[in-house]
């Protein structure tokens, strides 16, 4: 029985193999490849609005006023730019906020929902994702 | 010839190079459409799907991670968009009866056969899984043309290894009859005896 399949199992393969693919019509890479570049073209490419390169200088000059106003408070080198120091020699005070219970439950149903933003994004990929 | 791998023209197509997707349509539109046509039946609507196939891969090319091969995942989509088409149409064909097939029947078709010219081979093979049902017909040509492993199939085709031996044996007996009733129609005859 087994010798069987396998003779068959060759037969087969011969014959299949022999006979080849088939070929669509002659046009068909012409007219796909109209369809594709016509796709290509619908597809918004992300180019995003400040480039990485001015985020790098934003940093870079926002890092090195801190320091300079941190370091040498008094040498006066930020105020001769106009800019007001005094906020760091005297020390920051920052106000204490008071929230009432309404607003904290709002804000944690609020972060629970936006914590589960990724995991749904995740699942709906997967769902519909072709591989 | 080009020898880059498919790798290197996804790539390329990821990074804008529309141009480089065509080398991939090249070298599978035969393959893509040679599977949907056993499975949709109908020149025209194969060729619609594989076109289908190509776009949808091309579209979805970003999510191809690699981890099977380009090949393998072209196919599934084209054996996805196939089936689709045929339920859509519902034109599923039900299970056929399957003739015993003995050791001597084997080697009289394969010695009827040889008698015919390749030309006439190749239609009567064609016309043999033509006579399957579309399942069967996409799993024998990944299984005998393509050498695909029945893993492969299974991964392709979403049924469970089990079955994929099922139907290819199945198939395998289903195309053996019919190649009987093709190239011995005289022993096919209730009698058993040549006429």
């Amino acid at each position: 029985m087994e010798e069987q399949s396998k003779r068959e199992d060759q037969i087969l393969k011969k014959l299949i193999v022999e006979a080849g693919t088939e070929s669509p019509s002659h046009d068909f890479k012409a007219k796909l490849m109209d369809a594709v570049r016509e796709k290509a073209d619908q597809k918004v490419v992300y180019k995003p609005l400040i480039p990485g390169k001015v985020w790098i200088v934003v940093a870079a000059v926002f890092i090195g006023v801190a320091v300079i106003a941190v370091l040498f408070p008094s040498s006066g080198m930020l105020s001769s730019f106009g800019l007001d120091t005094s906020i760091v020699e005297t020390g920051i005070s920052i106000p204490k906020p008071e929230f009432s219970k309404t607003f904290i439950y709002a804000m944690i149903f609020l972060s629970l929902f936006l914590f589960q933003v990724p995991f749904l994004k995740k699942y709906v990929e997967a769902k519909y994702r072709i591989d | 010839m080009n020898r880059h791998t498919d790798q290197h023209y996804i790539r390329k197509t990821l990074q804008g190079d529309v141009n480089s997707f065509s080398v991939l349509i090249d070298r599978y539109q035969n393959l893509v459409y040679t599977v949907v046509l056993r499975v949709v039946k109908v020149k025209e609507e194969a060729e619609e799907v594989s076109q289908d196939t190509f776009l949808k891969a091309f579209e979805s090319l970003k999510s191809y991670r690699g981890e099977s091969k380009f090949s393998s995942w072209l196919y599934s989509i084209a054996y996805r968009k196939a089936l689709d088409r045929v339920r859509k149409n519902s034109r599923m064909k039900p299970v056929e009866l399957i003739e015993d097939i003995t050791e001597k029947n084997v080697e009289a078709i394969d010695n009827a056969l040889h008698f015919l010219e390749q030309k006439e081979r190749n239609a009567t093979i064609q016309k043999c899984i033509e006579q399957l049902p579309e399942k069967e017909a996409a799993i024998i040509t990944f299984y005998y043309f393509d050498d695909m492993s029945v893993r492969e199939i299974s991964a392709i085709t979403d049924l469970s290894e089990d079955n994929v031996k099922v139907k290819l044996h199945r198939s395998r007996k289903k195309l053996f009859s019919l190649l009987k009733q093709f190239v011995l129609p005289e022993i096919s005859n209730s009698n058993g005896r040549a006429i």
